[in-house]
């Protein structure tokens, strides 16, 4: 019992848990392009919300969706959650303390859909804003689209029910799809949807009619540089139990990108050409080529990708370590943030000086911020004004 | 770096920091209850930490070894730890990352929410890797793992046949008989399978694989009703049948059997993707076998020669997948009992019958003349609450495993409160 209140009485002293790293009180500054921690202590796990974000525990963060006006949610991927920010603290808005899929009796099948605190997720990996205000969750582990509306909080099954590959030609609602990864919105009400395990990148239009838009339905390889996006093959992780991989995003061009995870290279599809070529990366995972071409540097284990403000493609670089910027008017590689030396460092300090370790992504920031979502350090990191701020 | 100090700073004072092992629960008079692993908080915590610093995230059960450590299964974690001698908690399988559990090094493995561990006689600790749908074998002397059944698929696939080429859906508990022989509580399948001493698997409770019965109650996943086109009938050696790839399958779920052999039983534990741990099973030393059939809210047994009976929790008659289980009962027979949603079972050395009652919270027991009680917990209330008093006023939530440890100690997995907890005997 004596160690309880030892415990006790240090935490009240202290402000910190027997097992937690200090939190850092003091708000981040420093020039742009320093790096802090914005929400995390460092320690996987949940500890409940309400806590201060330098003090809110995450586990394995996977992406975090910020809006214009500054709303934000983390995608808190092993604590099966997605969690608000709201006044400087996290509020989970879909995800319960168990794991599952749905509510108990799947209300969310059919409007008015179900509480998003009912609705028990099985590892979320996306939140993507739609035209409407509503948000769309990527329900991984799920196989599932589910739309919430933060004006009710309520939350309704889009997409998707057993895991499978179906329902080309009909509406999305009905189909099946298998570990999709991510979505990406084209700007005309349409979105890409990676479709993790049947390794294909599929269209929903604005019609809510889904498509198969470029790879080989369930057979994965590396294929079709130069010719119809339909022949080509990706290497997204598969199994029956794959770990995430494959992200896609459209591009200011109006081009769709690819993250060809385990090809280790970032594709691009010109859908008028009915074109698929590699923009950065050789196949060969390593890391190599900052200062040169796209398609001579080396990735490894790329994760997500997005566009900048800046126009540039932002790469987590998984085992590299890194972040990655490639830039389409020059071709030109270069690595934003990391020293590639996996690890926790560098926080007031220059991102390219910092550690980071095993980085899912990278989100556009407020305010010109850039988010790192370093996975393994189980925190999301902001380097400071990196796209000029306001 | 602060973690260091303050252990420094206190360490010329009071010998031991936060992160050492301290059992913080003097009072060890029997029937206390104590944590015994978990902060009470879900998360990983470092290996190395002793068992009260150390987090755990939602375990689901536990076993001891014939080294009497206990094995622990982090469930959300996707690990197997343990704590040693030295008091010290290291990971034995699994780098917590998702993967199909591949053979190699146990530690390099990657795990998607294991469920169990037992032991064969031979000393090798025995993985049900629940959402691999396979059974592994970990020799702990090397620390290698191997796949010894399931492909890694889901489905219901290979009886009569090698047991490594057989198709498991959700193993969520192994044990074994006085003869050496393996049996799987196949969770998913609705069936408990057996492998006999050349390899071979075969259903030993649940229809075998000639069973096709469009008029059996059943229930198809993800919100459809039978009827419906998902619900298209496959045979039930499926695996083979090309046309029902990626189809929802029939599974014999009911509650049948009472009274009559093995063949004709039926249980209820949750399949499809979302399924939680389901349907745990213990061993008695007449190869008794106790299974816990959670979707029915009752505890079945089966004796050596395939009668199936029920020896604690009541309810319909016949198969209602609506109803769902209760409390009641205490100090009366176990039959005319309710339970909800019992997730595991564990034997006591005098032949008591202990009960993971999930959903209500709390640890039931049938003594041998058949009477029930709660031996933890407060049934029906849910909290984290009670160490160093008596177990039966401290509050549990959704407990999913029981055990019983060197010494006659009973140890539970206090699931939702991230903690193992024991009772003293």
């Amino acid at each position: 019992m004596w160690t309880r209140l030892l415990c006790g009485l240090l935490l009240m002293g202290l402000g910190v848990g027997c097992s937690a790293e200090p939190a850092a009180e003091a708000p981040c500054d420093g020039p742009a392009g320093t790096i802090c921690t914005w929400i995390g202590t460092g320690d996987a796990g949940f500890d409940g919300d309400g806590n201060p974000l330098l003090q809110s525990q995450l586990y394995w963060p996977i992406d975090a969706t910020i809006r214009e006006d500054g709303r934000a949610w983390v995608l808190d991927w092993n604590n099966h959650r997605v969690r608000a920010v709201i006044d400087g603290k996290l509020q989970t808005v879909i995800g319960t303390d168990e794991l599952g899929d749905g509510p108990p009796k799947q209300e969310d099948l059919k409007e008015p859909g179900a509480d998003g605190t009912t609705v028990n997720l099985n590892h979320p990996t996306q939140f993507v804003p739609q035209a409407d205000g509503t948000l769309m969750l990527v329900a991984w582990h799920n196989h599932k689209l589910r739309r919430y509306d933060p004006a009710t909080g309520k939350v309704v099954v889009a997409c998707g029910g057993a895991p499978g590959f179906k329902g080309d030609g009909g509406s999305a609602h009905d189909a099946q799809v298998d570990q999709p990864q991510a979505m990406a919105p084209d700007g005309k009400g349409g979105h890409y949807l990676l479709d993790q395990r049947n390794q294909v990148v599929r269209y929903i239009d604005a019609q809510g009619i889904i498509s198969t838009i470029a790879g080989t339905p369930k057979s994965d390889g590396y294929a079709g540089d130069g010719g119809d996006p339909l022949a080509a093959k990706f290497s997204f992780p598969k199994g029956s139990n794959p770990p995430p991989g494959g992200w896609v995003t459209v591009g200011p061009d109006g081009h769709v990108y690819v993250s060809d995870t385990l090809n280790h290279r970032i594709r691009r599809i010109d859908l008028a050409q009915k074109k698929i070529e590699t923009v950065v990366g050789t196949g060969t995972p390593g890391y190599g080529g900052d200062g040169g071409q796209g398609t001579a540097a080396q990735v490894n284990n790329p994760r997500k990708i997005v566009f900048g403000p800046d126009g540039k493609l932002y790469i987590g670089d998984e085992y590299n370590n890194r972040i990655r910027a490639w830039d389409p008017a020059t071709g030109v590689v270069t690595t934003v943030v990391g020293t590639g030396e996996k690890g926790f460092s560098g926080d007031g300090g220059p991102a390219a000086e910092a550690q980071i370790y095993r980085p899912a992504g990278v989100a556009i920031g407020a305010d010109g911020d850039l988010i790192v979502i370093d996975s393994y350090n189980h925190r999301l990191r902001r380097v400071i004004g990196f796209f000029g701020g306001k | 770096m602060r973690k260091q100090l303050l252990t420094l700073a206190l360490g010329g004072v009071l010998a031991t920091g936060c992160t050492d092992t301290v059992d913080d629960c003097a009072d060890r008079t029997s029937g206390t209850i104590c944590t015994f692993m978990g902060t009470g908080k879900a998360g990983l915590g470092h290996d190395g930490d002793g068992p009260l610093a150390v987090q755990l995230y939602m375990p689901q059960d536990l076993t001891f070894g014939p080294d009497e450590q206990p094995y622990i299964l982090d469930w959300n974690n996707h690990r197997v730890r343990t704590v040693d001698p030295d008091g010290s908690v290291r990971t034995v399988i699994g780098t917590g990352e998702l993967g199909d559990a591949p053979d190699g090094v146990a530690t390099e493995t990657r795990l998607n929410h294991p469920t169990h561990v037992s032991f064969a006689p031979d000393g090798a600790l025995i993985l049900s890797a629940w959402h691999n749908s396979k059974v592994a074998r970990v020799d702990l002397t090397n620390g290698s793992i191997k796949t010894i059944c399931g492909t890694g698929g889901r489905s219901y696939f290979g009886d009569g046949g090698p047991a490594h080429d057989a198709v498991l859906d959700l193993p969520v508990a192994t044990v074994f008989d006085s003869q050496g022989r393996m049996i799987i509580a196949d969770q998913g399948n609705q069936r408990l399978r057996r492998v006999d001493h050349e390899g071979n698997i075969d259903t030993i409770f649940g229809p075998d694989k000639t069973w096709l019965d469009a008029s059996q109650a059943w229930v198809c996943p993800d919100g459809a009703s039978p009827g419906d086109m998902a619900c298209k009938v496959c045979k039930a050696a499926e695996a083979s049948d090309a046309a029902c790839e990626g189809q929802p399958r029939m599974r014999p779920v009911g509650f049948a059997g009472d009274g009559a052999s093995a063949p004709e039983a039926r249980m209820f534990t949750y399949f499809s993707q979302a399924a939680a741990p389901a349907g745990r099973i213990a061993i008695g030393p007449d190869d008794t076998i106790y299974l816990a059939d959670t979707g029915n809210h009752r505890i079945r047994k089966m004796t050596k020669d395939g009668t199936v009976s029920t020896v604690a929790g009541s309810g319909p008659a016949s198969f209602d997948k609506e109803y769902a289980g209760g409390y009641g009962g205490d100090g009366g027979p176990a039959t005319a009992a309710k339970l909800k949603q019992p997730r595991d079972v564990a034997l006591g050395a005098d032949g008591t019958l202990y009960i993971a009652d999930t959903d209500n919270h709390c640890i039931r027991a049938v003594a041998p003349d058949g009477t029930i009680r709660t031996a933890a917990g407060v049934c029906g209330s849910k909290g984290d609450a009670g160490d160093g008093g008596p177990a039966t006023a401290a509050l549990l939530d959704r407990p999913h495993g029981v055990e019983i440890g060197p010494g006659g100690a009973l140890y539970i997995a206090d699931t939702q409160n991230h903690r193992i907890r024991i009772v003293h005997p």
